[in-house]
């Protein structure tokens, strides 16, 4: 019995079954479901269900004909809307990145310099949120935010202000909400690397004249560096496509390119132009990822030599 | 030639000579854990110094508070006669060479030597010039493109020295260089750091736990030991003549006969000892009256080993050999006395293994001159 369990463990645990597993769930449930995204964009819109016509038509007999819609695209082209939109995603989702970069870095580098035994509890802290529920912490700013909420009241009551402040649907509050919950995402890259530099290197700078800053810029910061980029890409390329936290704490003021993509699928009904938004975000993220993949891989190459 | 220089540098002889390298009574307190306990010590200029200890006994935090890593509890440090005891690392004239080689892995040999450099206002072009200069002292110019992992263990020593010369600094720290090289290497490499030591003129102040490093390198030496400098002298004195037991123990190995003085003199003690099984004469004084109990030393090589029995009656007994350490140049012989003490006797090998006269099970006699034992009284 326990043999034919180990027997069965074995050849899930082959390389064969190691490939097949996660490739073939990344099959079903990435590129099928890009393909019919793929297939919407290119097709017409129309009332009823499915929201689409068909790609494939029998004509006659033995004739096949394929319809491409490319207008779909060209209307992301010829309205603004579109392309305003998709770069204050990135603008929104830069300034969240920087503001990650400069609120995690400094604590990446405490939690890499405390005690031992002080670290796994500050850790724990870090990835505590990740506990509570995503949509719960985001709900838990507009009770901060709002014209009633905690600030407003705070500072009504100190009577630094004599009306509640607009904090609340603004980018502003979307930038916060960002940064919020992208921060764990930022430290843990950046304290892994930051936690690898050898201190004595850092001795080794201050023994050769350099003051405390010239150590900072010219050993810690390079040597931090794959922390940083990997940090930064965790942050930049899900907050670009951020639905949840524009639109709770963003407002109509805000802009993002996913909250554009839900009207389209879901208050327009118009699924062809909502895939073809999908679509080119999709290329748009594609970029920085492969420049993210390229330099890991000169990075793991580095290590290797090493 | 080299030797000559050596044996004239000996300003720690010349009671007018200032010391270059002053520690006045310098301890280091880690929470109740005392790591250096009032460590007083004067080096001179263009001294290669030892701190020789096991592991634990403060030599490296020594050594870093002369870096500027740890602030002494209490004590001053002086370089070259200013106070530098509370100077950060990075505004002292004192560079160190580490264990690990700390080799900054995102520079090439050549920015990693030119980094100290940049740190002051120097030109571009003597940058340059002195980047060139210190690496072609440990002949290291053809590697300037390379980074740090693709270099071996020796040539990444060799870059963390010119690294560590090219400030020119008036006294560079030494934490255990060789240890991280192979035997063969360390002992080709002891002789190059010499050489360039010699050549640079800087003050070198290294810290090693092996005393053969210590002993070929250095012009002095100091053991330590819990924290403190059990004896500071050359290789020569610390060997010969260690002050304490300790010191004679750390140092190589050697054979000590319990016993009470008979006979204390200017000139001379005679211990009579049970252990050794006869009377021990030494040929200097020791602080030890008659009657007082004593340990009499003698080094394994200073025993000679004979098949019948020597003219002398003092400093002469006889055992039983009960093994034999073949190392190739010497052979060791273990030899029991009498009273059951095991007294090691160190012979090279004048002849082939086969020929040897004496053998396992052999009774022999055992006996050396009376100058070369030390009376061990701490």
């Amino acid at each position: 019995m326990k043999r034919a369990w180990n027997k069965a463990l074995t050849v899930f645990t082959s390389p064969f079954w190691a490939l097949v597993l996660p490739y073939g769930w990344s099959l079903l449930f990435f590129l099928i479901p890009f393909f019919i995204v793929l297939k919407i964009s290119f097709s017409d819109l129309k009332m009823g269900l499915p929201p689409y016509g068909p790609l494939l038509e029998w004509v006659e007999e033995g004739v096949l004909t394929i319809r491409l819609n490319f207008s779909n695209y060209s209307f992301i082209g010829t309205d603004s809307l579109y392309l305003l939109s998709y770069l204050e995603s990135l603008l929104i989702a830069l300034v969240g990145t920087i503001g990650c970069l400069l609120i995690g870095y400094p604590t990446a580098y405490g939690l890499s310099k405390t005690s031992p035994r002080w670290r796994m509890v500050l850790l724990m802290l870090v990835i505590l949120p990740f506990w509570t529920s995503f949509l719960l912490r985001v709900y838990a700013w507009i009770g901060i935010l709002s014209p009633h909420g905690f600030i407003n009241t705070f500072l009504l009551k100190l009577r630094l202000i004599g009306a509640p402040l607009t904090l609340l649907d603004t980018t502003f509050a979307t930038v916060l909400g960002i940064i919020y919950c992208y921060l764990p995402f930022m430290i843990l890259p950046l304290y892994a690397s930051l936690e690898k530099i050898d201190f004595t290197l850092t001795e080794a700078a201050h023994d050769l004249g350099a003051r405390p800053f010239q150590v900072f810029l010219r050993v810690i910061l390079p040597l931090s560096f794959p922390g940083i980029v990997a940090g930064s890409m965790l942050v930049l390329i899900p907050s670009l496509g951020e639905f949840v936290i524009p639109e709770l704490l963003g407002g109509s003021q805000t802009l993002m390119i996913g909250k554009l993509l839900w009207n389209e699928f879901f208050t327009n009904h118009d699924w062809p132009v909502a895939s073809a938004l999908a679509i080119i975000m999709l290329i748009f993220l594609i970029i920085p990822l492969a420049i993210f993949q390229q330099f890991q891989e000169r990075q793991v190459r580095f290590l290797d030599e090493n | 030639m080299q030797k000559l220089k050596r044996t004239e540098l000996q300003p720690w002889q010349d009671p007018k000579a200032k010391p270059y390298i002053h520690l006045e009574e310098v301890s280091k307190d880690f929470g109740g854990n005392v790591a250096v306990d009032a460590v007083t010590l004067s080096v001179f200029q263009g001294e290669f110094f030892s701190l020789l200890g096991p592991s634990g006994c403060g030599k490296t935090t020594l050594l870093r508070m002369l870096a500027g890593f740890e602030i002494p509890s209490q004590g001053k440090i002086y370089i070259d006669g200013v106070d530098v005891t509370r100077r950060p690392a990075y505004d002292r004239p004192v560079n160190m060479m580490f264990q690990s080689y700390a080799l900054f892995p995102h520079m090439t040999v050549e920015q990693n030597v030119a980094f100290g450099l940049k740190q002051e206002r120097i030109s571009k072009a003597e940058i340059k010039e002195r980047t060139k200069d210190s690496l072609h002292l440990v002949q290291m110019e053809r590697f300037a493109t390379r980074y740090p992992n693709q270099l071996s263990g020796g040539q990444c020593q060799r870059v963390a020295l010119a690294r560590s010369l090219v400030k020119r600094p008036k006294l560079l720290l030494l934490d255990e260089p060789l240890a991280a090289l192979d035997k063969k290497l360390r002992e080709q490499t002891q002789f190059e750091l010499v050489n360039i030591q010699e050549e640079v003129g800087i003050t070198f102040i290294m810290v090693t736990h092996d005393q053969e490093e210590a002993m070929t390198m250095s012009t002095r030496l100091g053991v330590m030991d819990h924290g403190r400098l059990r004896q500071i002298g050359t290789p020569n004195e610390i060997y010969e003549y260690p002050h304490s037991e300790y010191v004679a123990d750390f140092i190589g190995s050697i054979n000590k006969f319990e016993g009470h003085v008979i006979e204390a003199e200017k000139d001379h003690i005679l211990v009579e000892s049970v252990e050794a099984d006869c009377e021990l004469y030494v040929s200097h004084s020791a602080d030890a009256p008659a009657g007082a109990y004593v340990k009499v030393a003698i080094r394994p090589e200073k025993v000679m080993i004979a098949t019948s029995p020597p003219e002398q009656k003092r400093n002469a007994t006889k055992g039983i050999v009960k093994d034999i350490g073949y190392l190739g140049d010497v052979s060791i012989y273990h030899v029991e006395l009498a009273s059951g003490k095991v007294v090691l006797a160190t012979q090279p090998n004048l002849v082939r293994l086969a020929e040897r006269p004496v053998t396992w099970e052999d009774e022999v006699y055992l006996f050396w001159r009376a100058e070369n034992s030390i009376v061990l009284t701490s």
